[in-house]
């Protein structure tokens, strides 16, 4: 392996490659900046120049137009309190705060060096690991995916903002408006109330700028001041990020790489799913947890390290059997098959050289990637000083055609402006909308999972799984565990409050 | 003596915490208790498939597990509600608020109904231009630049660039 | 040197979709871009052979084509938004056979294909295989319909979703021979074939794209191969035809409302037929492992005419 590394690593030494890499990410990080576009989109549209350069080219484009996408989602989302993709929700636990405070530029610099730690890592160690991760990521099917996201469900919602039993409302708000459309398995209409426009279910983006981005606005218009954040020009887009600080962090982003790396190999739900474990755990285990939700650098590298570290692992069932797991890894399979590289199991071994090259043109990207970020972020970090009146209008004008341009259906810019109006109302009576995003996302998954798990079984579930299906059932057990625990914690917690208050009248 | 002040200050705290939550919990439990009532209206049957069900999941199954969790925790809610010390934000709004909010969201609707009859420049014009002058801006070089710069640069970058569908 | 090439054709690609959107042309049709509806998602593999077609295709009709996505409802919501389209030629819908033909039996839907729908062409069809993971006893198509009617229900189908193409290619074939099996939906063809190789689902039908490195590497074994004759890199598989059972492609076309005008109509043929003499389009298609077998828009008229018979016998079939 040592020597196919090697050879890979001269035949990636030429300038087109990094020159083109670099252009990817860039373009990745303005098209994932933009709310509504996605970096499928983008890949899939520039697929096709893809195809007239050089494997070790036009892949690496590719890789980098995907790496660049997934930072650029956490622009808005730090910066405007609008994630443009599901995997960027947990950074706006801390990023707009952060904003608020005048550190946006740290909190953008701390999300480009979580990300990319994480990613490297990531890719470090799938080029080391991959035939035991291949092996791996075959045992996860479909009781398996149940049980995580299940236990995934259960730990999000522990870590939900303000009143626990209000989170887990929301929650289950959001797997109830997942279910509007047709059932995932059998194609049966569900609460359409005879609209067509409602068969194809409510689509995730003009749900997702709907509670964000619009309320964001609604909120500033009733604001008095002029400007976004209040506070003298000079300092509002902050210092940059100190070495001391991302020290700090380290021991974060190190468990929330493992827990994406890890969660890498569970097709489908990886990213968004890894960004609030990794945020959980790291308040979990915060000497200080009370200073999350409030602007915490560390929350932010939490979510970024780990959802950037999903990266890898999910490459491997595409390198090593051609089967693509999402929609990102469809595209690149494309892209390899456009090369005249078949991915399958022979491809590591018939072109061992070309393919490590690809490999570490990855971890190129990464350290690439850190240059570029870096000397672009102020650039948008200066959006926050644009004046409030013309930023409005303008997130607005984005918030709509984002929408509209994932389906082109008119009937999505209504949907948009009832969750724009729902999340509004939500946020003045102190719901969070966060657990219902999460439920939204997770909910139709879960659903399905356990649908196939149904037929899989045949008929005699618990024999099922406890005889073929251990993982599964280790991890339903661990579920079950950790909501005991929540609830445990929780009722102690408010009958500590409650003493407290009761004392406090006494006092008086 | 002790026992008489902690009585008048459990009634005390008793009348004072009906709050918004409260109602809220009440409003929840009645909604969700009617929707479960339409599950069954509201979802189709499945066709059956030589005989045998197509799916082993029934379709009605997880609807109606998340209703009833949502009317389980409404009570949880309900409950708890009188011990949440929180401010109902949305009574607070003074009138300049609401009528700055309720004008924003009828302009919303507005570019909703414009944006596929009149195109996207169009009816970003109509839309973004009075917002901003709504919003306290009289710089024409920012309201030009927002309502007429932006839209057409949004198009160009999206459908020429992006090969992406904008009416 | 490749970087200069590199370059060239990227520019080439960017600057061309940039003037066409400017250029105004003497002809009358088409004088603006056309909108291509694509009622499925990003990424698969509909949007790839459109991200395909769509770049050289702007060379014969002198205007961009510009892909519309609209996913959802399994196809539902792009097909009625083409039949609800001004039937001016300005609007396009790129979909697949069982969308087009097999859905409307098996749903109640507020458009009829058929009527509303005319084909501009056949862009190409992929053959269905049935295949299994390789440690599976069964060493012919035979042994295993016998397995399955010996133990009815107890063999696993791993679909490409209901309703899907994989499923109903799959289905026709275990109707035919009456075996009775379980149906396990996968979100598509990709998840399908895992379960097979994870021996989760005992076997799947898929495209020989992306079964023939797979079963170069012994991980699976194929059983059948939809068409006449045998697949080059496939001696040893049976084709349908030898087997004695049904052959199933899925058809990916090109639909414009049915009241387009017949210039305009004839115009679009025409650009597709010089389009499929257009060496980098060919190599383009080569490349990205699809076949190129045109088919002109009245010829594929009659086979869809023929889709609806033989679906609409498969439904009465499945549904008592």
């Amino acid at each position: 392996m040592l020597e196919h590394l090697s050879e890979g690593l001269s035949l990636l030494m030429r300038i087109d490659t990094f020159v083109m890499t670099g252009f990817g990410l860039l373009l990745g990080m303005a098209v994932g900046a933009l709310p509504g576009f996605t970096t499928v989109m983008a890949m899939a549209i520039l697929l096709p120049v893809s195809f007239f350069m050089d494997p070790l080219v036009g892949i690496p484009f590719l890789i980098g137009i995907y790496k660049g996408g997934i930072y650029g989602g956490s622009i808005p989302a730090i910066l405007i309190n609008v994630p443009g993709t599901g995997a960027s929700v947990a950074t706006t636990f801390e990023g707009p705060a952060l904003t608020k405070k005048g550190q946006s530029r740290k909190a953008l610099d701390m999300a480009l060096f979580a990300s990319v730690i994480g990613d490297f890592s990531s890719d470090v160690f799938t080029i080391l690991l991959m035939a035991p991760i291949a092996a791996l990521a075959l045992m996860v099917g479909p009781p398996e995916l149940a049980a995580i996201v299940l236990f995934s469900l259960i730990i999000i919602s522990g870590t939900t903002h303000g009143v626990f039993v209000k989170g887990l409302i929301m929650c289950a708000f959001g797997i109830f408006l997942s279910m509007i459309g047709q059932d995932p398995l059998g194609g049966m209409s569900r609460f359409t109330f005879g609209f067509f426009e409602l068969k194809s279910g409510i689509p995730l983006l003009p749900l997702l700028i709907g509670v964000f981005a619009l309320p964001e606005i609604l909120v500033a218009v009733g604001d008095k001041t002029t400007a976004y954040i209040a506070g003298n020009k000079s300092i509002i887009q902050g210092s940059r990020l100190a070495l001391r600080e991302l020290t700090r962090c380290s021991k974060t982003i190190f468990r929330s790489t493992g827990i994406g790396i890890f969660l890498g190999m569970v097709p489908g739900v990886g990213q968004v799913v890894a960004a609030f474990v990794g945020y959980a755990a790291a308040k979990k285990a915060s000497k200080h947890p009370e200073t999350f939700g409030t602007g915490e650098l560390e929350g932010i590298a939490a979510a970024e390290s780990a959802n950037n570290a999903v990266n890898g692992p999910t490459l491997v069932p595409l390198l090593t059997l051609g089967i693509p797991g999402d929609n990102v890894t469809a595209i690149l399979l494309g892209a390899f098959v456009a090369q005249g590289l078949r991915p399958g199991p022979q491809l590591m071994v018939e072109q061992a050289p070309l393919m490590y090259a690809l490999l570490l043109a990855m971890l190129f990207a990464n350290l690439l990637f850190i240059i570029l970020g870096y000397l672009t972020i102020p650039f948008f970090a200066r959006v926050v000083s644009i004046p409030k009146a013309a930023l409005l209008p303008v997130t607005a004008v984005f918030a709509f055609a984002g929408s509209y341009v994932f389906r082109s259906d008119p009937f999505d810019l209504v949907l948009l402006v009832f969750f724009g109006v729902f999340g509004f109302i939500a946020r003045k009576l102190q719901f969070d909308v966060t657990p219902l995003v999460m439920g939204f996302i997770l909910g139709p998954i879960l659903e399905y999972s356990f649908g196939q798990t149904v037929n899989l079984a045949g008929g005699d579930m618990v024999s099922y799984i406890v005889l073929e299906r251990p993982i599964a059932g280790v991890v339903f057990v661990l579920s079950v565990i950790a909501a005991v625990t929540i609830l445990w914690g929780n009722y102690k917690k408010r009958k500590k409050s409650l003493a407290g208050d009761l004392a406090k009248n006494h006092g008086d | 003596m002790s026992d008489s002040v902690r009585t008048s200050a459990e009634a005390d705290t008793g009348k004072k915490n009906w709050n918004f939550n409260t109602t809220i919990a009440l409003i929840f439990i009645v909604f969700w208790g009617g929707v479960y009532f339409i599950i069954p209206y509201q979802i189709a049957k499945p066709k059956l498939f030589l005989g045998r069900s197509l799916m082993g999941l029934e379709p009605t199954l997880f609807p109606t597990i998340s209703v009833i969790l949502i009317i389980c925790l409404s009570f949880w809610y309900l409950f708890v509600s009188k011990t949440i010390q929180e401010v109902n934000e949305l009574i607070r709004m003074d009138k300049e608020q609401i009528v700055k909010t309720v004008v924003t969201i009828a302009a919303f609707c507005a570019y909703t109904q414009m944006f596929d009859s009149l195109g996207f420049i169009f009816s970003t014009i109509l839309f973004a231009c009075p917002l901003t002058i709504y919003f306290g801006t009289r710089n024409p070089i920012t309201i030009a630049l927002v309502s007429i710069v932006c839209p057409v640069l949004i198009y160009l970058i999206f459908s020429t660039l992006m090969h992406v569908y904008l009416p | 040197m490749s970087l200069k090439r590199t370059c060239h054709h990227f520019f080439a690609v960017l600057a061309g979709a940039l003037l066409l959107a400017g250029t105004a042309i003497a002809a009358d049709y088409p004088e603006k871009p056309i909108t291509l509806i694509i009622p499925l998602g990003a990424g698969g593999s509909h949007d790839v052979n459109a991200r395909v077609f769509t770049s050289i295709i702007p060379t014969y009709l002198e205007q961009p084509m510009i892909v519309k996505l609209m996913p959802g409802a399994a196809g539902q919501t792009g097909t009625a938004a083409a039949v609800k389209a001004k039937p001016d030629g300005y609007t396009l819908i790129f979909t697949h056979n069982f969308i087009d033909q097999l859905q409307p039996l098996l749903e109640t839907l507020p458009y009829d294909t058929t009527e509303s729908l005319v084909t501009v062409a056949r862009l190409n069809s992929a053959p269905g295989m049935i295949f299994v993971n390789a440690d599976r006893p069964w060493k012919t198509l035979k042994e295993m319909l016998d397995y399955g009617r010996a133990n009815p229900g107890k063999l696993k189908f791993a679909t490409s979703g209901n309703w899907g193409a994989t499923m109903t290619m799959g289905a026709l074939v275990m109707i035919k021979e009456g075996v009775d099996v379980n149906y396990i939906p996968y979100k598509g063809g990709g998840p399908a074939n895992q379960a097979v190789l994870a021996g989760d689902a005992d076997f799947s039908v898929n495209f020989p794209g992306p079964l023939l490195p797979l079963e170069k590497a012994g991980k699976i074994r194929i059983l059948s191969f939809s068409g006449k004759e045998r697949h080059k890199d496939l001696p040893d598989v049976p084709t349908t035809e030898e087997l004695g059972i049904p052959g199933s492609y899925m058809e990916r076309i090109i639909l414009a409302p049915r009241a387009i005008p017949e210039a305009e109509l004839q115009t679009l043929r025409n650009a597709f037929v010089k389009m499929y003499e257009d060496k980098t389009f060919l190599n383009m298609m080569d490349k990205i492992g699809e076949t190129t077998d045109y088919m002109s828009g009245p010829d594929y008229e009659k086979v869809r005419a023929q889709q609806k018979v033989d679906y609409q016998e498969l439904v009465k079939k499945l549904s008592n």
